[in-house]
């Protein structure tokens, strides 16, 4: 050990009253340091792994009509490939359907508003575990939620059943709207009565997802949002979203069919006046009125296939196509207009506004649209419309509110799609962290002044009572820069022990402080994980701090050894008091 | 061959709106090997004198050549340096380091100096604390020892540099007038033995049987030289 170092050590504990009361005032400061960061970081731990998660999803694929309130992805299976192709499979934790409506439940003689919310877990295990983890059980058995002789079993918090007054195997009844926009009432049946571990939830009746779905008046195929739960969803989720959003873009709408036996293309172009006016300088007329061949419930057939049909302007005909989920469906057009057969589009052609076909397009899905149909090379490809509309990334919640706003006055019956991160969707309860951050930040600035005004004091006592010795050191060779040096050791040194202190104060305190168990159902639950408190120490961030909190010191301590060591060797030792 | 050149050094405090001079140019010339006391009545400049030729200040005006060199032409780090391979100081309040027993308290210079092997530290130093006859104090603290003990670790410490110049400001001073003795027989031995120069500063009369050299001073001037 060098003499410098040496010297520093013994003159810490020569003053140990003063030294120790630094000590304990930086390890203090440390300790809350410590259980703040921890506290915050566990707590945004919660947020993001159970409460967004779960309410939310890290990554929604939605897919629904422009105005339209619920979440109708019309091809479950192959917007899940899609997924599954864009997102690793070890970087996906789950990938749910979001079930969920409001309504109005009505209990033994009192009314309140609930939310349904269908939740299956898949395996075996993970209900067991989803039970156990999720809930904290009253009363019932949570083995009849997958009941067959059941209709529609339901768990209710302990709160949501006092205030609809109702017991174990009672019924509510609930109106409900579907996805159709019709409403209708079910009668659910209470199984168990239980409080999810975080009372956000408590609003709600959890009961089956397939149920739910049934009840909702999804089909199977069919699906509500599509909420992915990611494993780390902070590094990977607006990652994912870009790349998801990429292999999301729809197909142009081509779908090969037949009219009276007669192979045929059915093309949709969009309804604005850009396609519009390339169709009007591309197109030749030889019947009927283009004006309203374009129109919105325009349709308009190629001379070849009406040649062979005898289609005239005004006439009914049928167009055929086989479905993917529905077998044959029949689409009933009337002709407006016959154009000269155009060698971009094909001979047996069938040439549709969007708007006349983008409903029943939702409802009976083809079973392959042929897009190889008109190359994307044509000069007739750009105004062919899509089978949806991907809605562009939106960065904040606010951007998010306006471009839903925007595509609320669109009036199509086309699809959207669209892709939210949490940052979007979530990003109220994802504000809680920077509360949570704020907290820590002053839990720093705690400890910042703490340093700052003890060292500062500290140094200046000791600096005042060892003039006489400086000047001794200098007299007899010490240089300026080691008499320096040995003030900064020491307070360093100093600093040091007392945040390592400070440390593993603070992890008792922790381990303590999680122990307690909370039987609280009130808000403040939120911040609990299974009725405790939940901590996460990042020895990352903590090693951060203790580096920045050394530094600190250092700066601090360096101007006034800095001062003490310029003090020239007489006065010094001339320095009396 | 002179160890200490002094010529014209004059040295003012400015105190307040008027001008101390405590030195008002001040010859002086110490061969090696010398053992001088300054003397003269309190106020006269002895210690303003001994400070600047242990070169812990400097001149107002005039030149100080120690060993040869110039100090007024010296950055801090030179004369830090000088000091510590040239001189050492004993002073008249001992001024030991409190946290450092007696050994640590010797062999501080030479670790200072970054320059001798642990072994021939050990060796100089127990010699040294040998010779000031404070063997069974050697793991004692300064709190623990007499006046006249702590101004034997005070001497050993500063001899261990071999220094060509040894400074004492009153030595005996704070010491009753037996341990006074002991303690100036012990320099006056040291500087037969080593043949280091002494420079001692008193206003004790008692103290000067034991000088080799004597200069007078008063005033701020050399007034007499013996
Ligand atoms: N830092 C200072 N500021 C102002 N005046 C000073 C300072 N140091 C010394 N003096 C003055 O210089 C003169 C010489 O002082 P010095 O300490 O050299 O005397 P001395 O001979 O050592 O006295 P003593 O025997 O009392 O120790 C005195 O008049 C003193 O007041
Ligand atoms: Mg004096």
């Amino acid at each position: 050990m060098g003499l410098i170092t040496m010297l520093s050590i013994r003159n810490l504990l020569r003053q140990k009253k003063r030294n120790i009361l630094l000590g304990i005032g930086i390890a203090f400061g440390m300790m809350i340091l410590v259980i703040a960061n921890s506290f915050s970081h566990g707590m945004v731990d919660v947020l993001i792994n159970d409460v967004v998660s779960h309410a939310f999803g890290h990554l929604v694929v939605n897919g629904k009509p422009a105005n339209s309130y619920y979440s109708t992805i019309r091809d479950k299976e192959r917007i899940m490939k899609i997924i599954h192709e864009s997102i690793p499979k070890e970087e996906i934790v789950t990938i749910e359907e979001s079930l969920g409506m409001f309504g109005r439940a009505i209990g033994n003689g009192e009314a309140d508003n609930v939310v349904v919310v269908g939740v299956k877990p898949e395996t075996d295990n993970d209900q067991a575990d989803f039970f156990e983890e999720f809930f904290t059980l009253v009363e019932g058995d949570f083995s009849n939620y997958f009941s067959k002789e059941i209709e529609y079993p339901v768990i209710i918090s302990e709160e949501k059943a006092k205030s609809l007054k109702v017991k174990i195997n009672d019924t509510i009844r609930v109106r409900l709207p579907m996805i159709t926009g019709q409403m209708q009432a079910v009668k659910l049946t209470v199984i168990a009565i239980a409080n999810a571990n975080n009372s956000f939830m408590n609003i709600i009746l959890f009961m089956e997802a397939d149920r739910v779905k049934k009840l909702l008046g999804y089909k199977p195929w069919e699906s509500a949002d599509l909420q992915i739960t990611l494993k780390d969803p902070k590094k990977t989720a607006k990652k994912y979203a870009e790349i998801l959003h990429s292999k999301l873009n729809p197909e142009v709408i081509s779908i090969s069919g037949q009219v009276a036996e007669e192979p045929a293309f059915l093309l949709a172009f969009q309804n604005n006046s850009a396609a519009k006016n390339v169709l009007k300088k591309n197109l030749k007329l030889t019947q009927g009125d283009l004006e309203k061949g374009l129109a919105k419930k325009g349709v308009m057939v190629s001379n070849i296939l009406a040649q062979k049909l005898g289609l005239q302007p005004g006439s009914k005909f049928i167009y055929q196509y086989e479905t993917k989920f529905r077998g044959l469906r029949e689409e009933k057009l009337t002709v407006d207009a016959i154009y000269q057969s155009h060698s971009a589009l094909g001979q047996n052609v069938v040439l549709v506004n969007e708007e006349v076909i983008h409903e029943n397009l939702n409802r009976y899905l083809p079973k392959t649209l042929d897009s190889t149909l008109v190359a994307s090379s044509n000069s007739l490809h750009s105004i062919l419309a899509t089978e949806w509309k991907l809605l562009e990334r939106s960065d904040n919640v606010d951007a998010l509110k306006k471009k839903y706003k925007t595509e609320k006055k669109r009036k199509s019956k086309q699809n959207n799609f669209d892709l939210i991160t949490m940052y979007e969707g979530a990003s109220q309860i994802l504000q809680m962290e920077y509360v949570l951050n704020m907290i820590t930040g002053i839990a720093v600035l705690v400890l910042f002044f703490i340093i700052l005004v003890g060292v500062i004091n500290t140094l200046r006592m000791t600096i005042k009572e060892r003039t006489r010795e400086i000047g001794t050191v200098r007299a007899i060779g010490m240089q300026k820069k080691d008499v320096r040096n040995m003030f900064i050791i020491e307070t360093l040194i100093l600093t040091a022990l007392s945040c390592i202190a400070g440390v593993v104060l603070g992890m008792g305190v922790i381990k303590g402080l999680s122990l307690i168990e909370f039987n609280t159902t009130n808000f403040l639950s939120v911040i609990l994980k299974n009725k405790h408190l939940y901590f996460k120490p990042s020895i990352m961030i903590l090693s951060s701090y203790f580096l920045f909190i050394m530094m600190l010191t250092g700066i601090i301590t360096y101007f006034p050894a800095r001062k003490a060591a310029k003090l020239t060797a007489v006065e010094a030792l001339r320095h009396y008091e | 061959m002179n160890v200490i050149e002094i010529t014209g050094v004059k040295k003012n405090y400015p105190l307040g709106t008027t001008t101390v001079h405590a030195l008002r140019g001040v010859d002086l010339q110490v061969a090696k090997g010398s053992f001088l006391s300054i003397i003269g009545p309190s106020g006269s400049g002895k210690t303003t004198l001994l400070n600047i030729i242990g070169c812990i200040d400097s001149p107002s005006a005039g030149s100080a050549k120690i060993q040869g060199h110039e100090i007024t032409a010296l950055n801090d780090r030179q004369i830090t340096d000088l000091r510590l391979h040239k001189i050492g100081f004993i002073f008249q309040t001992f001024n030991l380091i409190p946290v450092l027993n007696v050994r640590e308290n010797v062999e501080f210079p030479l670790l200072l100096m970054r320059k001798y092997s642990k072994k021939e530290i050990d060796t100089r130093v127990e010699k040294l604390i040998k010779g000031v006859g404070l063997s069974e104090y050697i793991a004692h603290k300064p709190a623990e020892l007499s006046g006249g003990q702590r101004q034997r670790v005070a001497i050993a410490r500063a001899l261990v540099t071999n220094p060509d110049i040894v400074l004492a400001d009153e030595p005996t001073a704070n010491l009753d007038s037996e341990t006074s003795e002991a303690i100036l027989q012990l320099m006056r031995d040291l500087n037969e033995t080593e043949k280091t120069t002494f420079i001692f500063s008193t206003h004790d009369p008692e103290v000067l049987k034991y000088a080799k050299n004597i200069v007078k001073i008063k005033d701020g001037l050399i007034v007499g030289q013996e």
